[in-house]
């Protein structure tokens, strides 16, 4: 029993290791594509000294998903940091469990829930955040495409994978809160039980 | 150990560290706790005479007495019950 709940500990603990993975990845690019889309816009209208509107909002909509990006990336490190201490645990455990040690490690995931509940919603806020400031810019571009064609079959390529980048990254980052979701489900189902399990411990604490 | 635990979490973790004779300095590392709330928690712990308090030369040292065994091995049942049965989470 106590080997099938380690086997289980750690791939769980994987999964959510990859998928805090991927959201670092993804904020690092939501980040890398708000610089640029401000550059991008922004730079042409200082050149020219003249607002365009187009430019103005896609220059302003690089500068919030910039900020979202941010702040999705401290959220994703601040869970990893946490995350990297239990994988340290079970790195430690030998291969056959000791009872002892797989009871800590639950106990060591239930503080770990607890404490980064919060920050699990901020990141499904993130990611839901990048996800439409990626499908925006993909909508934007289509939108470019069509009305101002790129000079050139290089051109016309070079748009339309900027526009594919857009929509894949927009549609991870509305996709990762299901999954946050289903990783909270199954802890908050824990949880829920462990308030029964206290109530039979304090019953054996008092005497009883 | 950090984050948030509960009462019985904490308990258990002093009672299963004291398996063998610990110092006070020693509970307060293992179990990230400070000293006002780690004397509070095996205040309870040597009430219910679930921890014995001895001395040993200079030393003051503390060991889970079997009297906790029912309080760890429910503990331990319990946790890895409510683990199990819940549903698995997996990308």
């Amino acid at each position: 029993m106590e080997t099938r709940t380690l086997n289980r500990l750690k791939k769980e603990l994987m999964s959510l290791y990859a998928l805090i993975v991927i959201n670092i990845v993804g904020a690092g690019l939501a980040m890398s594509f708000g610089v640029a889309t401000v550059v991008n816009n922004l730079f042409p209208m200082i050149a020219e000294l003249r607002i365009q509107p187009l430019q103005a909002a896609l220059t302003g909509l690089g500068l919030l998903g910039f900020g979202f990006a941010i702040s999705w990336l401290v959220s994703s490190a601040e869970v990893f940091s946490d995350l990297d201490d239990i994988r340290d645990g079970i790195r430690e455990q030998p291969g056959e469990a000791d009872e002892e040690a797989t009871t800590q490690l639950i106990v060591q995931n239930m503080a770990f829930y607890r404490d980064n509940r919060p920050t699990i919603d901020r990141l499904m806020l993130g990611s839901r955040a990048a996800g439409l400031f990626f499908l925006l810019s993909g909508a934007i571009g289509v939108f470019n495409m069509l009305t101002n064609a790129p000079a050139g079959p290089f051109g016309l390529v070079m748009s339309v994978i900027g526009v594919l980048i857009c929509v894949v990254i927009g549609s991870v980052g509305f996709y990762c809160p299901s999954l946050f979701e289903r990783y909270a489900r199954a802890w908050e189902q824990r949880l829920k039980d462990s308030v029964e399990a206290e109530e039979k411990l304090n019953r054996i604490l008092e005497g009883g | 150990m950090n984050g948030k635990r509960t009462l019985y979490e904490i308990y258990w973790e002093i009672l299963s560290f004291c398996r063998s004779p610990k110092t006070f300095t020693s509970i307060i590392n293992r179990c990230s706790l400070n000293s006002k709330i780690a004397q509070e928690h095996i205040g309870v712990l040597l009430s219910k005479g679930y921890l014995n308090n001895f001395e040993d030369g200079e030393k003051s040292l503390y060991r889970t007495t079997e009297r906790a065994s029912v309080f760890l091995e429910a503990f331990k049942e319990m946790y890895m019950e409510l683990y199990n049965r819940g549903p698995e989470f997996k990308l």
